[in-house]
């Protein structure tokens, strides 16, 4: 089985890897509030990248991977702050530890995305905790 | 598989322990917020705007009688005065309303049409039930709401266009069960303070035959709510009496002219 680690990426093949991750940082930038938009954008880029080089659909894989956990925990804060905003419930303690966690999560995402763009640019892997070990069980050459 | 598994349960755990730490904060008292926070900012905005288009009416011949004809409601109800904000609006249309901020607002109009204090009364009553029953403050927050978002995709914010919307939502946003609620709630606020509860229902009668469409339009129909009134059954508790004297009802109505 060929390892992610030994494929040595051509020029073109390093900037395609590198804006998989830059799109999902754009994504998050703009629809912030709206959590969906980050893994649609990442999705449509993996879908665009999915009949590229190894190196590449393995990246795009890895990104459209690491958003689908944020997907679930930030569209549980935004439809609980929908919920207090409009008086289905009240603002709670616990309310405001799930937005602190699942914050220090986005800023952990953010950090890691951009240190994924920062290396695939220059030609290395970067793997992330658990990510990673999905991504190579689903992306094969 | 099994690395996956190992380190999805660690991800997890580490997820839920930082989570964890984070609930051990009282973060409520340590900000000083109050639950219900973001409810009562919308109300002072809502009331904010309602306000501004109100026309209060000062006239100590106006407001002394309707403060007394509360004041008795409040304390035969055990209901803190202090709670309850009545505003007098020169108004043309016969309404009465209750609104955010326990606030209760009188039409001039209304009080011209009432034919006797309890008729008064009931209207009162009614809206103050209202604000007992905790109808304004659900109903209107959520509303106000929807009136920020119609208002940030619009980019319509003028004062009369969102004055007009708040008096809307006071009246659409009741319905029509909380109405009959409330209609019971008055009744029995009534005959706590020793007037005739089956006034209540003469008053939803008197409306249908002003026809008062403006009045009755987002609530159910006024005949069948007198009949739920008239089902009801309290003890007699007669003779009614009398709070106002006839002078100071007419200058009242005098002064609503």
């Amino acid at each position: 089985m060929v390892r992610i680690e030994d494929v040595v990426p051509r020029e073109d093949e390093k900037e395609r890897a590198s804006g998989c991750y830059i799109m999902s940082l754009v994504a998050v930038m703009i629809g912030l509030p709206m959590p969906i938009i980050n893994l649609l954008a990442t999705g449509i880029f993996y879908f665009m990248s999915r009949k590229g080089t190894f190196f590449v659909r393995w990246n795009s894989i890895q990104a459209l991977v690491s958003q689908v956990p944020l997907f679930v925990m930030n569209n549980i804060l935004f439809w609980w702050t929908i919920r207090i905003l409009f008086c289905f419930t009240d603002l709670s303690s616990t309310y405001i530890a799930y937005f602190i966690t699942v914050n220090l999560y986005n800023i952990y995402d953010f950090i890691e995305t951009v240190r994924s763009a920062v290396n695939t640019r220059k030609g290395l892997i970067h793997r992330w905790y658990l990510y990673s070990t999905i991504t190579d069980k689903i992306c094969k050459r | 598989m099994k690395k996956i598994l190992q380190e999805f349960i660690i991800s997890a755990a580490l997820f839920f322990c930082i989570f964890f730490v984070t609930l051990q904060v009282d973060w409520m008292k340590l900000f000083r917020l109050r639950p219900t926070i973001v409810g009562d900012k919308l109300s002072e905005w809502v009331w904010k705007v309602a306000e501004s288009s109100l026309w209060k009416v000062n006239n100590h011949d106006v407001c002394v009688p309707i403060d007394s004809l509360v004041y008795e409601m409040c304390k035969a109800n055990d209901i803190s005065m202090a709670d309850i904000h009545v505003v007098i609006n020169q108004d043309n249309e016969v309404n009465a309303f209750a609104t955010v901020g326990n606030h209760l607002i009188i039409n001039t109009a209304l009080i011209k049409k009432m034919e006797n204090e309890s008729q008064l009364c009931a209207v009162i009553a009614h809206e103050m039930a209202h604000l007992r029953l905790g109808h304004i403050q659900s109903a209107v927050r959520q509303q106000a709401v929807i009136t920020v978002f119609l208002v940030l995709v619009t980019g319509n914010g003028n004062s009369e266009m969102l004055a007009n919307m708040t008096s809307k939502i006071i009246s659409n946003s009741i319905t029509r069960a909380k109405e009959n609620e409330a209609d019971e709630q008055g009744a029995r606020y009534m005959y706590a303070m020793h007037l005739d509860p089956m006034e209540m229902a003469n008053t939803l009668e008197t409306f249908e035959s002003y026809g008062i469409l403006s009045y009755l339009m987002d609530h159910a129909d006024s005949k069948k709510r007198a009949e739920r009134i008239r089902k009801m059954h309290f003890q007699k508790n007669g003779p009614y009496r009398r709070i106002l004297s006839q002078e100071t009802w007419d200058k009242l109505k005098k002064a609503c002219q």
